[in-house]
């Protein structure tokens, strides 16, 4: 029994993680039969390759400081002081990392455009001479939209380091005389330091590797883009493999790199944790506190707040808010062939990547927390793997390993698009059974053993009821991320026939006329489907609901 | 020893390279209480589980009625276990719990029900009956643990530490619950204990383990008054102990030269003149009346209010302290620095042979303990 579980959890694994991208090696460095570093080198000669890398780590560095300049603040605002609202404000800014800026962009662009809905309003006010380029080359609109939706990493990351992090270290340094600032840089941050690089390297990788929203602002001078791209041509062109791979060993070593930061630091556990109480302000520093947050929150749920307007706009040009409201773009999402194929496809995959997720979730942490076995550990590591691995590159792993098979998603990509979602958010799956099974005392099933109950019955009687409202749990938040997956629909759906949603709106929203309206309609649908299904799952599992998103 | 039950021939096992269970023999019989006592951590726990099945032993045989089932999965076997910290489900209530064993066996709704109401009546689970676990007391709990595992009528009933969790009233309230229980039923069960109180009072026969071995086998009577070494004796209750030398046999008593003096013992005819042993008394096997032999001389110290006797410690003029018990009525007269001469029949004196490997075991009274040189 354990030994079929083991024999299928490696056999998928095996098939849709390890070959696909042990296939990428020989692409990049055989040429002819023949070992080359050309392939590599190559990429060195080539000046819009350059041009896209160097782009690429200049957006990742700017959402770097932007997510820090944001969350870091708000975390010590959130955790350090007491005032009417907190717990709100608490939940309201974990919302922005909900929906993936790709969706988002559709609406920014007619907010951040010459004449968008921003420039019209300052200008209105006389506050602008003219229109400030917002969007400028595309870089600056890609990073806004990214530290928008990434900050609440680095304002979660932070507020869990402060939460046990023992105050009376800053009040030692205070009672020797130092300043404020002093005591910030010299005691507070250095504690917060593995939280705050734990951070960093997921925002790095997260931006680094988003293919969507550059798509959206059509700015191609970025690595995603470029592998995107090289897609089409790979079988003339081997640059594509060699960027991935780059794309790949960073992730991987910022990964590495996150886990032993985490890992070596001696002051993280066994603190007792402060009281949650805080400093008390006045009734007017309230007041600015509140002022404060609400703009912020306003200002980084504007790409939500943007695409609801532009879902229901039926005309908005040159005007900072649409002049003429209806709900002709969701009639649309419901009428169009295209939307409904995207619905009814997206549905299709990612009820299956559900339940295979369910399946193989439920059967690898079981091994996991149960039997002792070798190869428990290759095991763990595969499972987890793909939390280092970025979905444009396995995503572009599948379309060259795959081509040529009976899988290949140019002509059929069912199969590699549920494989893709559930390899993609089995880690989460894996960890909260594997978690669930731990919190079980194992006398609970030899209790049952020993009246006589075999090992399939005590599963299905004692251990399964246990463990269904976390499974179910984790089952809706895939269905829900798979639902609005993008830089692996995009890459591997290519006939309109087997388009998701996510390729559906990219589609739309590059279309002229009501395109971005209905892209809008169906992105605001997507984000109703997330909510009621994060209200689900956390009622089913009884937790708050940012323990979805603990990322290390 | 008629209707041979559960034998375990030569059970060793150890973990990474600790030995936990070093040759285990034992034979418990039919439709008793049979203890395993020892100190935490000597393998008691371990020793269960291989006799349910879930810890394959890495030699020995276990025989169940004569039939070898040290291979036989632990849901074959027959055997019920009451854990320590009771394993209840906490997704059924305790009428599903109680019912369990029974439905797996898919046995008749109304059998089930009958038996199920017939348990809980006898474990005062009756009002309870749609509570969960996570709803119920301590001792109840305990009870929804027991009607779970003896609904089932095992071969055999192993019990954990079952009351280790509970109040002292509570607990001696469970100990006559489960006595009562046991004999209703006649379950042969085996209790793991490290409470010697509870394993005097409960069992028919008991073991004492230390450090993966079992050092005595007997009846509570035998195990107290007869300890076969300084273990048994220093953990079972409270001993006062001599060092000293055979010096011969007169008149069937064995004499034992002491810093004391002579101390004579009846029986020992295993012991051989000039053998080193150990020789000494329970603190109430002393008789104030003048004696012919085991006479001490001794100045009252220090007295103090026991359970139901008063605790009376005495040094001799060589210096060794003993713990004396004597009637509430007799001792409250004494007083510290008066005289004090008593006397030990020699049919009440325990002697074993030195042994100095033996470690004493670790008392957690520890005033209980006269002070020995
Ligand atoms: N699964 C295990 N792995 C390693 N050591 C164990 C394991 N179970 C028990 N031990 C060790 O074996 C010894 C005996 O344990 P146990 O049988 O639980 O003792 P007791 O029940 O008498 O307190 C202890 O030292 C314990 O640490
Ligand atoms: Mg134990």
């Amino acid at each position: 029994m354990k030994k079929g579980l083991l024999s299928f959890s490696l056999l998928f694994l095996g098939f849709f993680l390890v070959y696909p991208l042990l296939w990428l090696l020989p692409q990049s460095f055989l040429s002819g039969g023949r070992f080359t570093l050309r392939i590599l080198s190559s990429l060195l000669s080539n000046s819009l390759i350059l041009q896209s890398l160097l782009n690429s780590f200049l957006l990742a560095a700017g959402t770097i400081v932007g997510t820090s300049l944001i969350g870091i603040p708000l975390a010590i605002l959130l955790t350090r002081y007491q005032f009417s609202g907190r717990r709100f404000f608490q939940v309201l800014f974990v919302l922005p990392m909900l929906v993936s800026p790709f969706v988002g962009a559709i609406g920014m662009q007619q907010i951040l455009a010459r004449f968008g809905s921003l420039n019209l309003l300052l200008l209105r006010l006389k506050l602008i001479p003219a229109p400030v380029p917002w969007l400028g080359s595309g870089l600056l609109g890609i990073a806004i939209l990214q530290t928008l939706h990434l900050y609440p990493i680095m304002y979660l990351n932070i507020s869990a380091a402060l939460a046990n992090f023992d105050r009376s270290a800053e009040e030692a340094a205070a009672s020797l005389g130092a300043s404020s600032w002093q005591n910030f840089r010299t005691i507070t941050f250095p504690l917060l330091r593995p939280g705050y690089f734990a951070a960093c390297s997921i925002i790095f990788v997260w931006s680094l590797t988003d293919l969507g929203t550059p798509l959206v602002f059509e700015y191609p001078q970025l690595l995603p883009v470029q592998i995107f791209n090289a897609i089409t041509d790979i079988n003339v062109n081997p640059a594509g493999y060699s960027l991935v791979l780059v794309v790949l060993i960073l992730s991987a070593l910022f990964f590495i790199f996150t886990r032993q930061v985490v890992e070596r630091t001696p002051y993280t556990t066994g603190r007792t944790p402060v009281s949650e109480q805080g400093h008390i302000l006045s009734r007017r520093a309230q007041k600015l506190l509140i002022a404060g947050l609400s703009l912020l929150a306003v200002i980084s749920l504007l790409p939500h707040l943007s695409i609801i307007l532009n879902s229901f706009s039926q005309r908005w040009f040159f005007s900072i808010l649409p002049s003429k409201y209806s709900w002709r773009s969701y009639q649309a999402v419901f009428h169009h062939r295209l939307t409904r194929t995207g619905i009814v496809n997206s549905l299709f995959y990612s009820s299956l990547a559900t339940v295979t997720d369910i399946l193989l979730g439920l059967a690898i942490g079981y091994l996991l927390a149960r039997w002792s076995f070798r190869g428990r550990f290759l095991l763990d590591a595969l499972a987890m793997a793909p939390l280092a691995i970025p979905g444009i590159a396995l995503a572009f792993a599948y379309c060259t390993a795959f081509s040529g098979t009976p899988l290949d998603p140019r002509k059929n990509p069912v199969f590699l698009l549920i494989a893709i979602y559930s390899v993609r958010r089995l880690p989460y799956l894996v960890r909260s059974t594997y978690a669930n099974f731990q919190q079980l005392n194992e006398n609970m099933e030899e209790a049952s053993a020993s009246l006589g109950a075999n090992p399939g019955t005590t599963f299905r009687r004692i251990l399964l009821p246990l463990i269904v409202p976390g499974l179910l749990a984790g089952g809706i938040m895939v269905f829900a991320f798979s639902m609005l997956e993008v830089s692996s629909s995009l890459v591997l759906a290519f006939r309109e026939k087997f388009f998701p949603i996510s390729k559906v709106i990219y589609i739309l929203a590059g279309r002229l006329t009501d395109g971005p309206n209905v892209a809008s309609a169906l992105g605001v649908l997507g984000l109703l489907l997330l909510l009621v299904c994060l209200g689900g799952a956390s009622r089913l599992a009884g937790r708050r609901l940012t323990d979805f998103f603990k990322t290390t | 020893m008629d209707n041979l039950i559960l034998s375990l021939e030569n059970i060793s096992k150890r973990f990474g390279a600790t030995p936990v269970l070093k040759g285990i023999t034992l034979t418990v019989a039919g439709n008793e209480i049979f203890f395993l006592l020892g100190p935490s951590g000597c393998g008691k726990t371990t020793l269960l589980r291989i006799i349910a099945g879930f810890c394959q032993p890495d030699s020995g045989r276990i025989l169940l009625d004569g039939q070898d089932i040290t291979g036989v999965p632990a849901h074959q076997r027959h055997i019920g276990l009451v854990f320590q910290n009771y394993a209840l489900w906490p997704h059924l209530t305790v009428w599903e719990n109680v019912a369990y064993g029974l439905k797996l066996r898919k046995l008749p709704e109304k059998f089930v029900h009958q038996r199920v109401e017939e348990m809980l009546t006898l474990t005062h689970l009756l009002p309870q009956k749609n509570l969960y676990p996570s709803q119920l007391s301590g001792g109840q709990q305990q009870r929804v643990a027991l009607a779970r595992s003896l609904i089932v009528r095992p071969r055999l009933l192993l019990l954990d530490e079952p009351l280790s969790n509970l109040d002292a009233n509570l607990r001696e309230q469970m100990r006559q619950e489960i006595k009562k229980i046991q004999k209703e039923t006649g379950i042969t069960m085996i209790y793991v204990t490290h409470d010697q109180r509870e394993a005097l009072t409960m069992a028919h026969r008991l073991a004492v383990m230390n450090a993966g071995e079992i050092v005595q086998t007997g009846t509570p009577l035998q195990i107290y008054f007869e300890p076969g070494n300084r273990f048994v004796a220093d953990f079972v209750g409270t001993v006062n102990l001599l060092a000293g030398k055979v010096s011969g046999f007169e008149t069937g008593l064995l004499q034992v030269e002491t810093s004391e003096g002579l101390l004579r013992a009846t029986g020992g005819g295993d012991f051989s003149s000039g053998q080193a042993v150990e020789i000494g008394f329970r603190p109430e096997s002393i008789s104030l009346r003048p004696g012919q032999s085991n006479v001490f001389r001794t100045t009252v110290t220090e007295t103090e209010i026991g359970e139901g006797i008063m605790r009376v410690m005495a040094t001799s003029p060589g210096g060794r302290n003993f713990l004396l018990h004597l009637p509430l009525e007799t001792g409250r007269k004494l007083q510290a620095g008066q005289n004090l001469i008593f006397s030990v029949p020699p049919e009440r004196m325990i002697v074993f042979p030195l042994s100095p490997s033996v470690p004493s075991a670790v008392k957690r009274n520890g005033r209980d303990k006269p002070h020995l040189p």
